[in-house]
């Protein structure tokens, strides 16, 4: 039986689930976990590591091993994605008007247009102390973990919680799968339809690691007659220029997942499908694109549940 | 006289053929016209009560008329209970859904 508990946590809903026969103790502990990860994480808190962190930019300072394991999450996204999923980016964000939660925005008065912030930073020019967890910025470098902090948590809630039972964590869409459920069976999963969230284009099945979408569907905008939207393409400062709407990756983790749906959505459908194959063919791709055309590689047939997974919109 | 008598013999005689012959025919008429009637109910009198005698109430006419294919027809005994019925490869709920956030 699956037992969910949901809360609010990184201004999303998220929800914690596992598959046992009794309701477990360690669910309620959930949310306080993902407290105390936020409190660091977020620059949305004031008092949060990572403000601390980029107020200090310039100089070596060391950083708590949560700040360090998501840090360390976000360099290897920086790498595998060939350097266009990064957390340099708060320059061009700030620069829109994005100095809040989206939730607490009024989009129409408080976004503007994204301005070209000019070459891209490199994260690697940051000096990174693994052992010792010493961070040293450049001046002027300022730090973002956004998706990728909340994948992490969510990864690292899975793996708490699947010492008492195998674990769903879904963290506001993206999803971690500690491994499968009772009876080996595999977790369900549906795609959402970007344009009834109600409804599921089609349903999936993991038996373990990982689950993301990115899309420019949600915190999109108009100013001045363009479309803005909150993924930045790093190689330009400005919202991506892309065909897809939503890009669902299956990984072997969430991190992985969340790193490639935002890549494929950072270069378009075709070139996005393409560096997969070429970077991860292990992975899974299902992508709906701005015409509302529904495309994905060959991996993804292997999750889909059923021959009719997928409604065509 | 004689002949008078005679001739009213003769009348007699026809007339008595004629009453014959019509007592007769009314008879067969009645015996053949009955054939045809359904038996009659013998209610057996009982002390303080009458005796009545009915015909059996005749058989009713059910014209047949075209049942409607969605129409359930029941055929005595209890009614059918509903059923679920899950067609094989129907899937379950999901646990969530991915989406952008």
């Amino acid at each position: 039986m699956i037992h969910k508990h949901y809360f609010e946590a990184f201004n999303c809903r998220m929800m914690a689930a596992v598959d046992m026969e009794g309701r477990p103790e360690i669910l309620d502990q959930v949310p306080g976990w993902f407290e105390e990860w936020e409190s660091a994480l977020s620059r949305f808190r004031q008092h949060s590591e990572l403000n601390a962190v980029n107020s200090t930019s310039g100089q070596p300072v060391r950083v708590s091993d949560i700040f360090a394991a998501v840090f360390e999450s976000a360099l290897n996204a920086y790498r595998a994605s060939d350097r266009l999923v990064t957390p340099l980016i708060l320059n061009a964000i700030l620069q829109a008007g994005y100095n809040r939660s989206f939730d607490l925005l009024n989009a129409g008065n408080s976004l503007q247009t994204f301005d070209v912030i000019g070459t891209a930073l490199d994260l690697e020019n940051i000096e990174w102390d693994a052992r010792f967890h010493t961070l040293h910025t450049p001046d002027g470098y300022q730090l973002d973990f956004g998706g990728v902090a909340k994948g992490w948590a969510a990864h690292q809630a899975a793996i708490r919680l699947s010492k008492i039972a195998p674990a769903l964590v879904d963290a506001a869409g993206d999803i971690a799968v500690s491994g499968p459920g009772q009876n080996d069976q595999p977790w369900l999963i549906g795609i959402a339809d970007p344009d009834n969230p109600d409804r599921n284009l089609g349903l999936i099945q993991i038996r373990k690691g990982g689950v993301a979408t990115s899309g420019t569907d949600r915190r999109r905008w108009l100013h001045n007659g363009v479309l803005n939207h909150h993924i930045i393409d790093p190689r330009s400062g400005l919202p991506a220029g892309t065909d897809v709407l939503t890009a669902t990756v299956v990984a072997p983790s969430i991190m992985n997942a969340e790193m490639a749906s935002k890549t494929i959505l950072i270069l378009g459908s075709e070139q996005g499908l393409l560096w997969l194959e070429k970077k991860h063919p292990q992975m899974a791709a299902f992508i709906i694109l701005e015409s509302r055309d529904c495309i994905w590689n060959a991996n993804m047939n292997t999750y889909f549940r059923g021959s009719n997974g997928i409604t065509k919109i | 006289m004689n002949q008078k008598s005679r001739k009213n013999n003769w009348a007699d005689i026809k007339l008595l053929i004629v009453a014959a012959s019509l007592t007769a025919m009314l008879g067969l008429w009645n015996f053949f016209a009955l054939q045809g009637i359904k038996e009659k109910i013998d209610i057996t009198p009982s002390f303080g009560i009458q005796t009545v005698t009915v015909d059996q109430s005749p058989s009713k006419m059910i014209n047949p008329t075209l049942i409607p294919a969605d129409t359930k027809i029941l055929m005595g005994g209890s009614a059918p209970q509903e059923k679920i019925i899950v067609q094989p490869g129907s899937a379950p709920a999901p646990v969530t859904q991915t989406r952008s956030s």
